[in-house]
């Protein structure tokens, strides 16, 4: 369908059915032919071999023993109209049994074994050339000089070029009507697959003269049922994209409306700081400012993973190295550990030695262990335990971050379940510690390396957060 | 019927006559020569021959019938008259070299020269090559050169089979010009007067034919010609111009000796009627001419002569056949 200089033109359709269809309907013909040849070669002989019994006939009235002797009229002004009709050579052959008399071409090769009344055809070779030969065989009555059951035997032969020119010729003809019949089901192939295609180069019209912003559905009515799901597809694709745009559309909705309220805040707090006189109180004013600037250089770094993410997806692999799992956790653990300090909760990392690798990202799979033991250590009670662990096995690498907090809602559960994306946080009932970026950006983070985000309640209350990574990240899949 | 009774008259007559026995035999009733090939042949001119010679000689009062039995270019009438018509003593039959050479072979069936009662040979013909008026070949030895280049495109005519005498000349040339006498083409015929009328509607390329018949068809007005005869030196008259085959190169002589047999049972004195009848018709001023229109020569032999000449050929044609593998025994 593209028309465009593409690196490797496809075949044409035509060509394609041509390659399967017609190979093998020439090795059909071919065995037909050789089927129908020996067929062909028994009605030749049977034809050709008829005018060589009448011959016979002719020179069996042709022989006399009325003298006592054994005379045979010449044959060869029936040979002249007898090869009018065939273009070889007849050869002939009078003879006695008992080897007496002889007449006619000497060198004939000896004939089978005969039965009297019977005529016998067979092929020979006379002087380098083949022959067909009849023979016939029949009592002499009288017998010459009173011997004793003496039989004639007449042999007619004939070159075979006339019976091989007629089966040539009847073969040649057989072949050119099959290469003729050939010719035409590939002519009619490329007809017919162009005039199929004609419903497919409209839809390819349809597509081209579209707006850019043009996202609606193409109606698959009217196509060859073949193509109907190809149309699906692409209906489908622009379906996402559209999902996607919007999808974009309201990230950045969000993030406006993420850092409008920290900045109204701040502008709310300078405000107040300007009135002040007592430092003491501008102090404390200020403390709060650097708090709410925190939370929104926080906020803006989230913001910026999230679209890292989001982007990631639309990069090469060439980001993708060995990343090793027991530096990556002591690297987020060191991170975490002074607000879990201020909580007095009790990090734990529970990872073989030799936590081995996994192929990924590093910068991306960091923000996303991150997020979940930021999300672990915000839920966790005061005094509480998290541990964090890494499993292996042979088709995945499992992290998970384990604290006992209160756990998530069953709707975000159903949501995650059905393969739902988290959406950001419309509305914000407070101004809390969480962003609640979080888990959002570490789904669109498993998106991009082919894994997957699982969350479990835990019975005695907890939740369970794991990253379930592939072993042989094949690439990045597209988000 | 006819023959007991006849039998039983010579031996009655037979003491009669006994003071002047040699011309005592009454001539046979209804003498009969039997040619054994079809008409035009060898056999027919000797048959024709003793016709014109015994008429000429005022021997026989009725003219001889001349029949003719073909089938193995003698072997049917030789086994006939050793079998069936073994004591008819107005029938003699025709024999010629050939008929030797077959009957050395044992191509005659189980019967051999002492079978029948020799009485006379009445001259000498030689083996020739005759081919059509228009033929490409000029001499033997560019039919050689033909045969060399294409044997199996050159078709050889032959008064009998493979074996026969017309064969043998053939073969004897080609072992001479340096050719497989086996890979040349050879269509049989009862006698030279069919392969005469073969070549003459181009269905063989040569004859090896005898200069008595193939100068006799051509004085017929046949267009054929002669391309060379197997004779020690050159014929006389108008056969002067037809060169030997020694002169081109194949040192071959074919002499064909013609004359006849009576059946093995023929009476003594039937038989020496016959001897005389020849010797006396033989002696006629007349029989030189006779044989010059035939193109033949004289050899007249009766009787024990006659008889050690034909053991002696038989005895060389044995040897000569052995040469060429064809005795079959």
């Amino acid at each position: 369908m593209t028309r465009a200089a593409a690196p490797a033109p496809g075949r044409p359709l035509w060509r394609t059915l041509a390659l399967w269809m017609l190979p093998i309907l020439l090795f059909l013909m071919v065995a037909s032919l050789m089927l129908s040849m020996k067929t062909l070669r028994e009605v030749a002989d049977s034809a050709y071999d008829r005018s060589l019994r009448g011959a016979i006939r002719a020179i069996d009235l042709r022989i006399s023993t009325e003298s006592g002797g054994l005379g045979v009229e010449l044959p060869y002004p029936l040979f002249e109209s007898f090869q009018a009709t065939a273009e070889g050579e007849v050869l002939f052959r009078v003879s006695t049994d008992d080897g007496l008399v002889q007449i006619g071409d000497a060198l004939l090769p000896a004939p089978p074994p005969l039965t009297v009344g019977q005529v016998v055809f067979y092929d020979a070779i006379y002087f380098n050339r083949p022959i067909r030969v009849g023979a016939y065989m029949r009592p002499l009555d009288p017998p010459l000089y009173g011997a004793v059951g003496q039989n004639l035997i007449i042999e007619i032969a004939e070159t075979t070029e006339s019976r091989e020119a007629f089966l040539r010729t009847v073969i040649s003809r057989t072949m050119l009507r099959d290469l003729a019949a050939l010719l035409a089901a590939a002519l009619l192939l490329a007809v017919g697959v162009h005039a199929g295609l004609r419903p497919l180069r409209a839809l390819r019209d349809r597509l081209d003269l579209r707006a850019s912003d043009d996202l609606r559905q193409m109606d698959p009515a009217g196509l060859p049922r073949e193509v109907q799901p190809l149309v699906r597809s692409v209906n489908r694709l622009v379906d996402r994209h559209r999902i996607q745009g919007e999808a974009q559309r309201r990230y950045i909705e969000d993030a406006s409306h993420q850092l409008k309220t920290p900045l109204a805040v701040l502008r709310a707090q300078i405000d107040r700081g300007l009135q002040l006189n007592d430092p003491e109180a501008l102090h404390g004013v200020l403390r709060a400012m650097r708090e709410i600037t925190d939370r929104s250089s926080h906020l803006t770094s989230q913001l910026l993973a999230l679209a890292l993410a989001r982007n990631s997806a639309l990069w090469s692999g060439s980001a993708a190295e060995e990343v090793d799992l027991s530096a990556l956790l002591d690297g987020v653990v060191r991170l975490h550990l002074p607000s879990a300090r201020k909580r007095r909760i009790v990090l734990e990392v529970d990872a073989p030695a030799d936590a081995g690798a996994v192929h990924a990202t590093e910068a991306l799979l960091f923000e996303a262990v991150s997020n979940l033991l930021q999300n672990a250590i915000t839920a966790s009670p005061a005094g509480g335990v998290i541990v964090m662990s890494v499993q292996n096995d042979a088709e995945q690498t499992v992290i998970a971050v384990r604290d006992e907090g209160p756990g998530v809602s069953d709707d975000l559960l159903r949501r995650l379940d059905q393969g739902l994306r988290f959406n950001l946080p419309r509305t914000r009932p407070s101004w809390s510690a969480s962003t609640g970026l979080g888990l959002a950006i570490v789904q669109e983070i498993m998106a991009t390396m082919g894994g997957r985000l699982v969350l479990a309640n835990r019975a005695p209350g907890g939740l369970l957060a794991s990253l379930h990574l592939p072993k042989k990240h094949a690439g990045l899949k597209a988000g | 019927m006819f023959r007991i009774t006849k039998g039983r008259a010579t031996a009655l007559a037979a003491p009669l006559f006994v003071l002047s026995a040699t011309l005592a035999s009454a001539a046979p009733d209804r003498p009969e020569c039997i040619a054994p090939a079809q008409p035009g042949g060898g056999f027919d001119i000797t048959c024709k021959l003793a016709q014109a010679a015994l008429t000429d000689a005022a021997v026989l009062d009725a003219p001889l019938r001349v029949s003719y039995m073909p089938g193995g270019i003698g072997a049917v009438a030789y086994s006939t008259i050793v079998g069936q018509r073994t004591d008819e003593p107005g029938t003699i039959v025709a024999f010629s070299a050939g008929s030797l050479l077959n009957l050395a072979q044992g191509k005659f069936g189980a019967h051999d020269e002492t079978d029948v009662r020799w009485v006379a040979s009445i001259g000498t013909d030689y083996g020739a090559v005759v081919v059509p008026a228009d033929s490409e070949w000029e001499s033997l030895s560019a039919m050689m050169e033909g045969i060399k280049a294409d044997a199996g495109s050159v078709i050889l005519g032959a008064g009998g089979t493979i074996g026969s005498q017309d064969w043998m000349k053939a073969a004897m040339t080609a072992r001479a010009a340096g050719i497989d006498h086996k890979s040349m083409r050879f269509v049989a015929f009862e006698g030279g007067g069919d392969c005469a009328t073969a070549l003459q509607g181009g269905h063989v390329d040569a004859c090896m034919n005898d200069v008595g018949d193939s100068q006799a068809a051509i004085d017929g007005g046949a267009p054929l010609k002669l391309l060379a005869v197997f004779a020690p030196e050159r014929l006389p008259g108008k056969l002067a111009e037809v060169p030997t085959a020694a002169e081109q190169g194949f040192d071959i002589e074919w002499p064909i000796v013609r004359g006849f047999y009576v059946g093995p049972e023929v009476s003594d004195a039937d038989y020496q009627w016959w001897v005389e009848a020849f010797e006396t018709a033989m002696a006629a001023p007349g029989y030189g001419a006779l044989l010059e229109s035939r193109s033949l020569l004289p050899l007249p032999m009766t009787g024990d002569e006659l008889n050690s000449f034909v053991t002696e050929a038989v005895a060389k044609y044995r040897t000569l056949a052995a040469e060429f593998e064809l005795v079959q025994q």
